[in-house]
């Protein structure tokens, strides 16, 4: 239990005492998720270092009054206790120095609890793959993006278990996708271990429904909010249109970036046109290269290949960032440009005075002219240094996530300064994923970096086509802007791949090319696809259908076909599992493998790339995990020109589609549940369906593990063997011999929903 | 390869080079050189250049004090000797730090101070006062990059130590700020939580180990029982 009782937090300066908040009280029980929001300069963080006992290590001039306990002991300043943790709100100040690995910085509390390294590495590589930190286990942490080290930094401080777990602003630095994904794992490690969890916001960042009871203390006193106050809506990915004839003022003609030519590509034939008092949204989850963008843009990385033109001259070649440049940019850390004593002497400092003060006005810093900027909450201090690069009368800024830190009225100011610059002809690149900052610049062309994208290849600015989903233009490969191009593109493409993989291990003949064409028309004519690329499935049975062509192929004698069928599920993680993939198959350890490597790996690796066709019932909940899972498919279906079909929700449809995966194919409520004679009472279930021809009959292959030898028997049949079975019900796959119809697997169905106890791992490999 | 067989390879080395005659400890420099620039670097920092610049640096200003003689305005042979003995000490001593430096990790230096059972406050002092160079670099570098975007000129090396002055209120105002929170973070991962620590990492002698480090100290103890150049003065 944690008690506040009438909490002020005070600090000494020049002119006396000045009261950060006031009259804080609160209760929460274990298992708790208390907020505490507030606005900027509201005390958030001191209240926060307050309920921990850091207040001497972070501010030695203040002065707590009023009684704090956490179970039972007072809470003693300057002593805080082995069972609290704190994640502060900037992801750069929490590196410990000695560490330079990702997954070495995440151990350093369990390191300095002495804990044998074996457990740690097992908590680790679990708790890693909850964050979606698996696909950068092996980086380094200077290579890290802010919302990733900040990832990494909540997993730290999670994995020695706190009892007390101080959040302090994170969601700044965290994606959309991934901030819903920690709510999940707050709630359910504070049910779990009886925690009390707080995390402070910023006014309008997130959905007071999150939290059992929200604290505000934005008028210097706190009053605790029982009901939600907002209701953010979700938002969609999408482009608009750049207004034709005008003249563009930023122009990016197949920009090409990676970091080192050993590491995939960032950016390929990135494409983008801003035109002068226009801006675009720059949307990615974190790690997907907003800042590196600007980098380029600003010239401070030098792109690999394609050009950055700034008003007609290409910017790229320029050697050095440089004063009165055409292109400013107001950095994620604004502690970086304050240089005098006072707002008002860096309001006047290299700058358009006059509009250096409309900014100021603007921003709400005309209360603030003569304080030191230092002194200034790190909102205002972000504000400010908005205004310092906004009046330098750049034709380009780059705003590298200006809302971060700001409450909902700074947010309002920021947006009315942005709208202002833009009436200055200014052309915008505002990279955000603030909810706030996309939906009021709605008009604005977005570019949506792919998250993973390190391994895909991304290209935008295409416009949409009226009456179609906004996601579809995201997926042409090529940097090509016009469909037709781009088909014929990946057609060849598309054509060598397959070519390349029949070549695979044996020579060519005639009989293979035969086996391609029917394969092509087979997936032309069946699946009436009319372009030849990767398949998304989103609806039901043409996954079961690439199965069974697999299986067709095998028969034909296409010896090195193999098929996967993969439904991926939170077991995935769950590495016992998958230790007996691991010694069937000597080319990787399954124990060691995130959840993304290991579908890439059994994909591509562990069949030796003589994989030929993979269909992946993709049933995880998000972005993170989605992300490393496609980057990994992604490079296996590179290297071994393997034909991926990816069942997925049509949530997912944006987020595949800029991975690459050109058609999508939507077929769930035609063809998919109607065909089966079965409805789909959970979208989880979309693609499950593996009902199969054995030996004559129709056998539901979920069903079947219930019966495990049967299955076995009828995998058998079908010319297949089973690697591993995980049962797919709660009792274990040994309750029940019903027999195999359609009654009984909509049963079964309903009994997966009703425990909500999902599918965990069904996969039907040929063995090596 | 261990840490501590790394440090006795490098000390070996820097001994064998300042101690061999001439031109033989100048090979033996040479080829540390090369090799240790040429390593790639294991760690996060790469000093290659920095090491560079400043031992051509010490070489000029070696060569004004020694090799020039101002009254008969010419070059002096002994002085040019002098000059390359001392940029050979620099050189060598330069090589062997680069090479430990690109060639360790802070986990195996973490680990190896750890198993020396060095308590962790020192080995934080330790850790903040290596990396305070490569960090104070970093943070000059962005806070220059944002100021330059201001106005201030920085285009070349005096310009920049111009632009540095005011540049300076803001490198350390940030940095005590990142002082303060980075404390915090260090009370919260338990750094001060009594009892043995552990290390993700486990240093190990292999043989390869064992043999590396036992060459190079049989060559150290006879540097050292014959006496070093340095010593003989």
């Amino acid at each position: 239990m944690l008690e506040a009782d009438n909490l002020c937090l005070s600090f000494a300066s020049a002119e006396g005492e000045i009261a950060s908040f006031r009259g804080v009280s609160f209760r929460a029980k274990g298992g708790e998720l208390i907020g505490v929001t507030g606005q900027s300069g509201s005390g958030k963080t001191g209240l926060l270092m307050a309920l921990g006992g850091y207040l001497p290590y972070w501010a030695p001039a203040c002065e707590l009054r009023g009684s704090l306990s956490f179970s039972g002991r007072p809470v003693r300043q300057g002593e805080p206790g082995n069972d609290t943790a704190i994640v502060i709100e900037n992801p750069y100040n929490q590196n410990t120095g000695f560490k330079s690995g990702v997954f070495e910085e995440l151990l350093v509390p369990l390191e300095m609890r002495g804990i044998a390294p074996e457990i740690m590495r097992a908590s680790a590589r679990c708790l890693a793959n909850r964050f979606g930190l698996s696909h950068i286990r092996g980086s380094k942490l200077e290579s890290l993006s802010g919302g990733e080290l900040q990832r990494l930094h909540i997993a730290s401080a999670l994995i020695a278990r706190p009892n007390l777990l101080l959040l302090d602003q994170v969601l700044a630095e965290l994606d959309q996708g991934f901030q819903q994904r920690l709510f999940t794992i707050l709630r359910s490690y504070a049910g779990e271990r009886k925690a009390v969890i707080l995390l402070s916001f910023n006014p309008g960042e997130t959905d007071l429904d999150s939290f059992d009871t929200v604290v505000n203390l934005s008028r210097g006193v706190s009053e605790t909010v029982s009901k939600p106050v907002c209701k953010i809506p979700a938002y969609l990915d999408k482009t608009a249109p750049t207004p034709a004839g005008q003249k563009p003022a930023i122009r990016l003609r197949d920009l090409s970036f990676r970091y080192s030519p050993r590491r995939p590509w960032l950016f390929e034939s990135l494409n983008l046109e801003v035109s002068q008092g226009r801006g675009c949204l720059i949307l990615g989850p974190n790690g997907s290269g907003k800042s590196t963008l600007g980098k380029l843009i600003l010239g401070i990385l030098k792109p690999d290949g394609g050009s950055i033109e700034v008003s007609g001259r290409d910017f790229a070649r320029q050697r050095k960032p440089r004063a009165g440049s055409a292109v400013n940019c107001a950095f994620q850390n604004p502690d970086l440009y304050f240089c005098k004593r006072s707002v008002k002497e860096e309001l006047e400092f290299g700058t358009d005075k006059e509009l250096a003060y409309k900014l100021a006005n603007l921003t709400g810093l005309s209360d603030h002219l003569d304080k030191n900027p230092y002194d200034l909450p790190r909102g205002l201090r972000k504000r400010l240094s908005f205004a310092i690069a906004g009046s330098s009368r750049p034709e380009v800024l780059y705003l590298d996530e200006p809302s971060q830190y700001q409450d909902a009225t700074g947010v309002e100011a920021l947006i009315e300064a942005m709208r202002f610059l833009l009436d200055q002809k200014t052309a915008l690149l505002c990279c955000s994923h603030d909810r706030r900052i996309v939906d009021e610049f709605s008009d604005f062309p977005r570019l949506v970096l792919g998250g993973e994208s390190r391994a895909t290849k991304v290209s935008h600015g295409v416009q949409p086509q009226e009456g179609r989903p906004a996601v579809q233009p995201l997926g042409l490969f090529g940097g090509k802007t016009d469909v037709g191009d781009a088909r014929a593109w990946f057609q060849n493409t598309w054509r060598e791949a397959i070519e390349g993989w029949i070549d695979i291990g044996r020579q060519r003949s005639r009989h293979d090319e035969d086996i391609l064409q029917i394969l092509i028309e087979k997936i032309r004519g069946d699946l009436s696809i009319d372009q030849d690329c990767r398949i998304l499935d989103l609806g039901c049975g043409d996954g079961i259908w690439l199965m069974l062509l697999g299986k067709w192929l095998d028969e034909n004698g296409l010896t090195k076909a193999r098929l996967l069928g993969i439904d991926v599920q939170q077991a995935l993680i769950d590495h016992a599992r998958w230790r007996s993939i691991g010694r069937a198959n000597t080319h990787f350890e399954a124990a060691d493998l995130a959840e993304g490597e290991l579908i890439g790996a059994l994909c591509g690796k562990t069949l030796g790339g003589k994989a030929t066709l993979a269909t992946c019932a993709y049933v995880l909940h998000d972005e993170p995990e989605l992300t490393p899972m496609l980057r990994t498919i992604s490079d296996n279906v590179e290297k071994n020109g393997l034909l991926v079909c990816i069942l997925a929700h049509p949530e997912w449809a944006s987020a595949l589609a800029s991975k690459g995966f050109v058609k999508i194919v939507q077929r769930a409520g035609q063809n998919g549940s109607g065909h089966w004679g079965r409805s789909t009472p959970d979208w989880r279930w979309l693609g499950l369906y593996p009902l199969m021809e054995v030996q004559g009959r129709t056998v539901y292959l979920p069903h079947a593990f219930r019966i495990l030898d049967d299955y076995e028997k009828a995998i058998a049949a079908a010319g297949f063997s089973i690697l591993s079975v995980s049962p797919l019900l709660a009792d274990g796959g040994k309750a029940s011999d019903h027999p195999v119809d359609v009654t009984c697997v909509a049963a079964a169905e309903q009994n997966f929903i009703a425990h909500d106890s999902p599918p965990s791992v069904l996969i039907i490999a040929r063995k090596l | 390869m261990h840490p501590a067989a790394r440090i006795m390879l490098a000390f070996c080395f820097v001994l064998a080079a300042l101690n061999a005659k001439a031109p033989v400890n100048y090979s033996i420099a040479g080829l540390g050189i090369l090799y240790s620039f040429s390593i790639k670097s294991r760690s996060g920092f790469n000093p290659a250049k920095i090491f560079a610049k400043m031992l051509l640096f010490g070489i000029v200003i070696l060569f004004l004090m020694h090799g020039l003689n101002f009254h008969t305005r010419a070059l002096s042979t002994k002085g040019l000797r002098v000059v390359a003995d001392g940029a050979l000490r620099f050189a060598s001593v330069f090589a062997a730090t680069l090479w430990l430096v690109k060639g360790t990790t802070k986990e195996e230096l973490y680990a190896l101070m750890l198993s020396v059972r060095m308590p962790i406050a020192a080995i934080l002092v330790v850790f903040r006062a290596i990396w305070f160079l490569p960090h104070i670099f970093k943070r000059v570098r962005d806070v220059l990059l944002a100021h330059r975007l201001r106005g201030l000129d920085s285009s070349n090396f005096f310009r920049r130590c111009l632009a540095l002055a005011p540049a300076l209120h803001a490198i350390f105002a940030s940095m005590v700020l990142e002082i303060c929170e980075s404390s915090v973070v260090m009370v919260s991962k338990g750094i001060w939580i009594g009892g043995p620590k552990s290390s993700s990492l486990q240093l190990r002698w292999s043989c390869r180990d064992w043999i590396a480090a036992g060459a190079a100290g049989l060559v150290i103890v006879i540097l050292l029982f014959k006496g070093t150049h340095l010593a003989r003065g």
